[in-house]
């Protein structure tokens, strides 16, 4: 059984990576699952980074479960289903959230990221 | 809307219930309470000792609010009632209603008083095509609440219904006995609470707060009385089709009540072209919303792709379990060009460049669109052909239903289709994408290549789509590049985005013009003439207003002042005959024939770019035009409408006025 609570940044990947759909956004965004803290997610023109919880953040991403969490991050998670069947929500800036979970869906770096060891 | 209804709304949020303001939702009565395309209520039904009030009079005061007034009687011939009923309801995020019941008598009277409640929380395409729910339907109660649910895995939606005075809450409904003595009074009040998506707790619309839109639109002053009314009727309407995502800032125009009170691509950027001279927000709030959504991968069954601009989001069960598309669906191949176009209009007439600047990878995403996956097969044309079989749109232009793209004998053409206005948005679009790329992005070179690539379309498109045996453009070029040679209200649209040839224009003016195309309410959607042609035929035959408002445009920017008045002048007075409100589209029978416009069916009333009509209309009639740097002002009035002042027009100048008055000429 997975660790729900485990950081996402020791997980997965530490280091940075091309998300071309997150050209033009600057943002960090927590990670969130049900109440525990997973990571921060640093967007930077185009470059990703998965950093240990920590402020500051302009958007929380709170999930359902650690495998929703991981489907957003590799961009496999329509995010107004996930709106729609309460899978999880954005606190904060909505909107850049929203910009950030659309443009992971344009090529995530995360698909091959095997978090907790698992493969996509 | 049937006649025998009544609605009341806010945003998406809307209620719809009979004269009474009962809600009996039956397979053929579309009642409810209704929110984020979900019904939260399907029966709200009062009883006066077991009696149902009747109906005197209802008073709908504003369109968030509505009072009905009702007699308890007993006999089906009215005998003068000594207990009176008065309901005021307005919606929100549900509604709150008042009731107050009065004894006139001089003696007592003991009352039985009950409001059935219930609910099917039917998505609103199940209450359309009559599905079987998939989840569990529950009821709760406590001492002072009636919680209707409904649950499906992580869907769940609830409605909350409490009372200002004790009750008797039990599963179907609130139960109250009421001892009134000679000549008093006993008021409730009941909150009936939706909850949906978390939007933030905005406070009930307020008749302040529609003055406040209405007040902040220019001030209009016309020697012809009705247009001020229709002028505030549109904008009333548009102020409460206004919708908010929760996502972006600010608020767009939903399409329309009841069926589309939803984001659409197509509707909400044309409703907000026609409002940029008077609410020009309302562009901006479009503009971005529709860029968060913006097609990101190659989805066929949303139909999504790359840059492409959506075409309706829905927020219902069927959405949210992927019985349908529309999360959102991208089904629309104008929506892309559309948003280019009213990015370039928007910022030319407020001088925001700073959302020229933020939208410009959108914008390139969405040029790249055109040209990649637009045109489908590299013709130089752009064509639509869904890829969703089951549940996604056969047609994606305008006129999408089913039947709307045929041959001049009736024969539906095969898919995929390019029709004419899609070309002559590409055309427009790329041009003044241009404008924007040379003005904004400093991208010269771009620029250059979009304008090289417009004037090649419009040669093309002179050469390959003129009919020259019928002198007018073909509907469109079907799956085999044949030309569909019906006359349609199609080629008005060229005419507004510039691409027909000078003389070709010409004559498709006179078919405009021509007793086949034009009703004398309105130029129809197909002409007379042609094989599919029925004046109640959605889109084969009934006029449709935010269609000729923009013919009416285009005919003014081509130069044919005189036409373009007749339209606008036939259109208010269309609307005039509709108590100021423009439905989505009425019948193509001749004016010749009624004193007034035979209504459409099932059109949705107010619907966004109906209610925009006018107001593009008036743009039209005062010849309004930004260079942007000044305001122009070049009016064409016909000689009944007399004088119209258009006072503290917003815009890149701060605020102007615009004076027309008709002239012999005009």
């Amino acid at each position: 059984m997975e660790n729900q609570s485990e950081s996402l940044a020791t997980t997965g990947t530490s280091g940075e990576a091309d998300a071309p759909g997150l050209v033009g956004i600057v943002a960090r965004m927590r990670l969130m699952v049900g109440e525990q803290a997973l990571g921060v997610l640093v967007v930077d023109n185009g470059r990703v980074k998965l950093v240990p919880d920590g402020p500051p953040v302009d958007v929380t991403a709170v999930c359902k479960s650690r495998d929703v969490l991981i489907r957003l991050l590799r961009g496999q998670l329509n995010p107004v289903l996930m709106a729609l069947q309460a899978l999880g929500r954005l606190h904060g800036d909505r909107e850049r959230g929203a910009r950030i979970l659309y443009g992971l869906r344009a090529g995530s770096p995360f698909v091959q990221t095997p978090f907790d060891g698992k493969d996509a | 809307m049937s006649l025998n209804t009544v609605s009341i709304l806010d945003g998406n949020s809307f209620v719809v219930s009979d004269r009474r303001g009962d809600i009996d939702a039956s397979p053929v009565d579309t009642q409810g309470l209704f929110l984020d395309d979900t019904r939260f209520l399907s029966r709200w039904i009062l009883t006066v000792n077991g009696v149902r009030p009747s109906v005197l009079s209802v008073d709908e005061q504003e369109y968030f609010q509505v009072q009905f007034f009702e007699a308890v009687t007993t006999s089906t011939i009215y005998v003068d009632s000594h207990l009176s009923v008065a309901r005021k309801r307005a919606v929100g995020k549900g509604f709150h209603e008042e009731i107050l019941l009065e004894n006139h008598d001089k003696e007592p009277i003991d009352l039985d008083v009950k409001l059935d409640a219930a609910c099917d929380f039917a998505d609103l395409f199940e209450v359309k095509d009559k599905l079987q729910k998939k989840g569990q339907l529950y009821t709760k109660t406590t001492n002072d609440r009636l919680t209707l649910g409904y649950k499906r895995e992580g869907f769940i939606r609830e409605t909350y219904i409490t009372a200002s005075q004790k009750a008797d809450i039990a599963e179907d409904g609130l139960h109250f006995q009421v001892h009134l003595p000679p000549r008093t009074s006993w008021t409730v009040s009941l909150d009936v609470q939706a909850s949906a998506r978390a939007t933030g707790d905005e406070p009930m619309r307020s008749k302040a707060g529609v003055d406040a839109w209405v007040n902040a639109a220019p001030r209009l002053v016309s020697s012809w009385e009705p247009l001020q009314r229709i002028y505030r009727r549109s904008l009333v309407d548009m102020a409460a089709l206004r919708f908010r995502t929760g996502l972006t800032p600010g608020a767009l125009p939903a399409a329309g009540l009841p069926w589309f009170m939803a984001v659409f691509g197509r509707d909400s950027l044309i409703a907000s072209f026609q409002a940029i001279p008077f609410a020009p927000e309302l562009a901006a709030s479009t503009l971005r919303t529709l860029a968060l959504f913006q097609g990101r991968v190659e989805d066929p069954f949303r139909d999504e792709e790359p840059g492409k601009i959506l075409h309706e989001l829905r927020l219902g069960e069927m959405t949210a379990f992927e019985e349908r598309p529309h999360s959102p669906y991208y089904g629309a191949a104008d929506s892309t060009m559309l948003f280019l176009i009213v990015l370039e209009e928007y910022v030319r007439w407020t001088g925001d460049r700073a959302l020229a600047q933020e939208l410009e990878r959108e914008a390139r995403a969405a040029v790249s669109w055109i040209d990649r996956y637009g045109d489908r097969d590299h013709d130089g044309f752009v064509e639509y052909k869904r890829g969703n079989d089951q549940t996604g749109l056969d047609n994606q232009c305008w006129k999408d239903s089913w039947d709307s793209i045929a041959f001049a004998d009736g024969t539906i053409a095969p898919l995929p289709r390019a029709t004419c206005e899609l070309q002559g948005y590409v055309y427009d679009a790329k041009l003044r994408t241009a404008r924007l790329a040379r003005e904004v992005w400093n991208d010269p070179t771009w620029a250059t290549q979009l304008e090289t690539q417009a004037l090649e379309l419009k040669q093309r498109f002179n050469r390959e789509f003129w009919l020259p045996e019928r002198n007018f453009f073909a509907l469109a070029l079907d799956g085999q590049k044949r030309k569909v040679d019906s006359l349609t209200s199609n080629i008005g649209h060229l005419l507004w985005s510039g691409i027909a040839d000078d003389e070709k224009a010409a004559s498709c003016v006179k078919h405009l013009m021509s007793d086949a195309l034009f009703s004398g309410w309105g130029i129809r959607t197909m002409a007379s003439s042609e094989g599919s042609y029925n004046p109640i035929g959605y889109h084969v035959g009934t006029v449709w207003p935010h269609d000729n408002s923009f013919i009416a445009w285009g005919l003014r920017q081509s130069g044919y002042r005189a036409e373009a008045a007749r339209i606008s002048r036939a259109m208010l007075e269309a609307a005039d005959l509709f108590g100021g409100r423009l439905p989505e589209a009425f019948g193509g029978y001749p004016r010749s024939d009624t004193h007034y416009p035979v209504e459409y069916p099932t059109a949705c009333s107010p619907q966004a770019w109906a209610t925009g009509a006018p107001l593009l209309l008036i743009r039209t009639l005062l010849g309004l035009e930004s260079d942007g740097v000044h305001l122009i002002v070049d009016p064409a009035i016909p000689e009944p409408l007399g004088r119209i002042e258009l006072l503290d027009i917003p815009g890149c100048w701060g605020r102007m006025d615009a004076f027309g008055r008709a002239r012999a000429a005009d």
